[in-house]
């Protein structure tokens, strides 16, 4: 394997000289033909090479390839190789307590996608809704961590971590936040998961801020000696730095040498507060405006504005309540998912998910977006929310 | 004029190549740097056929090299003609048959050719069926049907 590996990248100088007339002597001996079965090393590497989306057809042909395509030796090589691929991974809410998974494939026939279904053999770590409180995902390499979720027959608040291996689609546990969280908001930078968020003290009726760090690699917790916000709101990204909006002051961003906290923006103001659809892609972050466009955050004018040159998208819904996710997908693209049917609930009533992949181009101090493609995704039931769609690298 | 290396396949016929094409073989590069090429190279487990494909490979791709090289002032704003030609030449490469193309893998593993190696793993599955994917790699299916039935359902897109 290691030979192989190495013998396949492109760093191959200098390495194995010492490969001497007797070892290749030696493998001489076996003469393979095409008669011979293959190397198992030899078959990782030709399974590597196979788009991800075509795993599940290739779990059929054996129970050795259904272990090998979700090995972490393929996923090694993959990564080894710069093969690996970014997938969505769509997380759905049904009702008040159902949440289901999917992913997003290439349709067989033509160049649109389609949502499987992904299952799980427990749903113990998936985010549940706990009163009025979230945990919130995170996508990291290949991992999906959820932060904040509730312990079985617990109620608020909560430190507890797991972490969905998208290889396996298997939940583990992962070190619990120092500190417990009744509301939280994370996102991921610079190899660090970032949480700010703040809890309910019910003996004196206050809110206590905290901000915590986690590093993926040592799997520890830090707390930063700056802190929280005791009404930080949400927390995204602008030129690849971590910025918070809080409810009464302003916008802060985040210096990490320094581990400050800078007001960026201070309130009543044109507004950097942007709604929860919102999504980084290539360091331009982007979001719905009130009435159904695609805007993204100009940090020289600090203001929003429209994507231009976007013709052909149906309107989206407001970007209140989750009924609209935006995306990046790697390679300077952009998905949306939005429900259509926001109208008066009726029971038995039907939704419809749709998607739409946008090609995003930064030019001239300005963002064009190009409609590659919209369909329908999903029939649902009316009020299923998005909790998120997180992009995983594998 | 360069230096020749002599190759000997399975069937004891003899190939003489430039040694920049032999180069282009990571095993053989060690053999060469360890001086120990002379009265030729046997390749026991590569016979004739695939050894003249694999020849044929090297020496495009030293060309190919070389000729970058000399245009290197002379390329469009891209610079990316000459890939595109050669990614082209790669693919017609590989239209052979199964037999020869898993061949041409196996000696692209053993002489450590990761050019070739990538083209032939990225070539072996392609626009394969599950039942082709098996007779290819000798694998037997063992999975019972009532086992097959559940993995196909497992893997059914399942629409809500």
């Amino acid at each position: 394997m290691e030979r192989l590996i190495k013998g396949d990248s492109v760093s191959t100088r200098r390495k194995r000289k010492t490969t001497t007339t007797t070892s290749i002597r030696e493998k001489k001996k076996k003469k393979l033909t095409s008669s011979s079965s293959l190397p198992y090393d030899l078959l990782v590497m030709i399974v590597a090479r196979v788009p991800r989306s075509y795993y599940r057809t290739l779990s059929l042909v054996s129970k050795s390839f259904r272990s090998m395509v979700v090995s972490p030796e393929l996923y090694k090589v993959r990564s080894l190789l710069g093969l690996t691929e970014t997938c969505l991974y769509v997380c759905l809410r049904f009702g008040f307590t159902c949440y289901k998974w999917y992913t997003l494939s290439k349709s067989s026939g033509g160049g649109g996608y389609v949502l499987a279904r992904v299952l799980m053999p427990d749903d113990d770590d998936s985010p549940r809704m706990v009163g009025l409180c979230y945990s919130d995902l995170v996508a990291v390499g290949s991992d999906i961590y959820n932060i904040g979720v509730a312990d079985k027959n617990k109620t608020m608040p909560t430190s507890g971590v797991s972490i969905l291996d998208c290889k396996t689609h298997r939940w583990r546990k992962s070190p619990r936040m120092p500190v417990e969280l009744t509301e939280l908001s994370a996102r991921f930078l610079d190899r660090k998961i970032y949480v700010l968020g703040r809890r309910f003290h019910q003996d004196d009726g206050s809110w206590k801020s905290s901000f915590e760090v986690f590093n993926p690699n040592t799997q520890t917790w830090d707390l930063p000696s700056c802190g929280g916000f005791d009404s930080a709101r949400i927390n995204f990204l602008i030129d690849g730095k971590l910025h918070v909006v809080t409810l009464f002051d302003g916008v802060f961003a985040f210096d990490s040498k320094q581990c400050r906290w800078d007001l960026v923006e201070q309130y009543p103001s044109t507004g950097t507060m942007c709604s929860g659809s919102f999504c980084e892609v290539d360091n331009v972050l982007y979001s719905v405006s009130k009435d159904g466009a695609l805007t993204w955050y100009d940090s020289d004018s600090t203001s929003w504005r429209d994507l231009n040159g976007l013709v052909g998208l149906p309107k989206l819904p407001s970007p209140l309540g989750s009924y609209v996710k935006l995306t990046g997908y790697g390679g300077g693209k952009m998905m949306v998912f939005w429900n259509c049917n926001l109208g008066i609930h009726r029971p038995f009533q039907r939704d419809t998910i749709y998607c739409a992949e946008i090609a995003l181009e930064r030019r001239n101090g300005d963002c064009w977006g190009k409609l590659e493609w919209f369909d329908t995704m999903l029939s649902v039931p009316v009020g299923t929310k998005f909790v998120k769609v997180l992009a995983v690298t594998l | 004029m360069s230096k020749k290396i002599i190759f000997e396949s399975s069937e004891g016929e003899s190939f003489e190549v430039d040694e920049a094409v032999a180069l282009e073989c990571q095993t053989i590069k060690n053999m060469i740097e360890d001086d120990c090429t002379d009265g030729g190279i046997p390749l026991a487990n590569v016979n004739s056929a695939t050894l003249t494909k694999v020849i044929d490979y090297c020496k495009k791709h030293v060309e190919a090299a070389a000729a970058a090289e000399a245009n290197a002032g002379d390329k469009d704003i891209y610079g990316a003609n000459k890939d595109i030609e050669l990614k082209t030449w790669d693919e017609e490469f590989v239209k052979v048959d199964q037999p020869l193309l898993f061949d041409l893998m196996l000696a692209a593993n053993f002489l450590i050719i990761p050019g070739l190696l990538d083209l032939t793993c990225k070539t072996m599955m392609r626009g394969k069926t599950v039942l082709q994917i098996r007779e290819i790699f000798h694998i037997k299916k063992d999975y019972t049907d009532a086992e097959e039935a559940e993995v196909r359902k497992e893997n059914a897109w399942a629409f809500e």
